[in-house]
């Protein structure tokens, strides 16, 4: 077959690659990859976290009517982002400040009603969970589980830490993983755009 | 084969788009070496509550030696044994106190982490932390000495997962030699500085 010219060659070569390349661009990029495993479902109405430490807490979460503990369907959102975070886990606090900007583009992206992030400490006491919220100056909930009865519910005791589940909230107190994320990102914004592209939320979502 | 030119451009932008940075959270726990269930308390201590701690004198990633004593009349200390780097529960003990410094600080209290790994294993190690902001130390030779000397060197030769508390006279306050597999809690250690610092 006759070759066709370098020039010709070269420009199909560029289109192509460009064409390719653009497939590639909706994996995330500045995460590992979400695992092996196919979505499942959680029992959200069965998973009991403490009653929040604070009044703000509370109110993040939708939640009123204090008790002791409280159900994780309970939690006023579409979307639940859970990190499983451990105060003793270095990638854990490095990875902190980041998942903070997280939150902050979500409360400026106006999902702040209907996407919600959690932090459950992995074997932490309440007190290794308050120093590393102080230290970060986490602004969203965070929840001690010393004997991993919750991270177990999750079924996520055999992460690494942090480990992120995605949770899209349905009826019957149930709730859809969309995305599981293990280690830490670098940035907060294709973390986001992530989290925002594997719930299928929408701007049309806002209240 | 020859591959055409646009799949092997194709290929190296693909390949620079889906780069993937290495499972840093998940990488820390590829490099800890497992040792599996250990017998959870491996020796017999020498010291008791009450006693005066042994003095000793260690080399320091910091590059000084650090003595015990020194801190007689200035400062409670509080000495964090871990058995060896780059294994479970130790890899994942010492970042926390990094995150509590003001907290021990607070009860006028200096952490000094000891292993019996030499000076460049515990080097690695640390930095692989992200660093420390206290002093680590080594009782590598002669080998587990000071464990040794506080009755807390395994048979294996490394020492037990063990905190001591001594107070600015140079008093034992308090001991946990901890199940080796399992770690200490902060709530534990920051009580005992509490009651240390309260008069």
């Amino acid at each position: 077959m006759a070759r066709q010219p370098l020039a010709s060659r070269c420009r199909r070569s560029i289109l192509l690659a460009v064409l390719l390349a653009g497939c590639a661009g909706t994996a995330p990029r500045t995460v590992n990859p979400p695992q092996a495993e196919a979505p499942k479902a959680i029992e959200a109405g069965a998973i009991r976290l403490p009653w929040p430490s604070s009044a703000q807490d509370a109110a993040y979460l939708g939640l009123t009517e204090p008790t002791d503990s409280f159900p994780l369907d309970r939690i006023r959102a579409d979307v639940l982002v859970i990190e499983v975070f451990d105060m003793y886990c270095r990638f854990c606090q490095a990875t902190a400040p980041r998942l903070n900007q997280v939150y902050e583009r979500i409360q400026h992206s106006g999902f702040g009603d209907t996407l919600k992030i959690i932090g459950i400490g992995r074997m932490n006491t309440a007190l290794e969970v308050a120093t590393f919220r102080g230290k970060y100056k986490v602004p969203f909930p965070m929840f001690p589980d010393k004997d991993l009865s919750i991270i177990r519910a999750l079924n996520a005791q055999d992460a690494s830490t942090p480990h992120f589940i995605v949770v899209k909230m349905e009826e019957g107190g149930r709730g859809r993983v969309v995305t599981t994320l293990t280690g830490t990102f670098e940035d907060p914004k294709a973390f986001y755009n992530h989290i925002i592209q594997r719930s299928g939320l929408k701007k049309e979502d806002n209240p | 084969m020859r591959k055409s030119p646009a799949i092997l451009l194709a290929l190296t932008l693909i390949s620079g788009l889906l780069w993937i940075p290495s499972a840093r959270g998940a990488g820390l726990k590829d490099n800890i070496y497992p040792v599996g269930k250990l017998k959870p308390v491996d020796s017999r201590l020498k010291v008791k509550v009450g006693d005066e701690a042994p003095d000793f004198s260690l080399p320091s990633l910091q590059g000084d030696r650090v003595t015990l004593s020194r801190y007689r009349g200035k400062k409670n200390v509080v000495l964090s044994f871990v058995p060896a780097a780059w294994t479970p529960v130790c890899s994942g003990q010492w970042p926390g106190y990094n995150i509590a410094k003001e907290m021990i600080e607070k009860h006028d209290a200096i952490l000094l982490g000891i292993s019996v790994d030499n000076l460049p294993s515990l080097y690695a190690w640390t930095k692989e932390m992200g660093g420390l902001w206290f002093p680590v130390l080594s009782d590598f030779w002669p080998h587990g000495a000071v464990a040794e000397r506080y009755g807390i060197l395994r048979s294996d030769g490394v020492s037990e997962r063990a905190v001591f508390v001594i107070d600015k006279k140079g008093i034992i306050r308090y001991i946990d030699v901890h199940d080796i597999n399992e770690r200490p809690d902060l709530d534990t250690l920051l009580s005992v500085l509490e009651k240390l610092s309260t008069p």
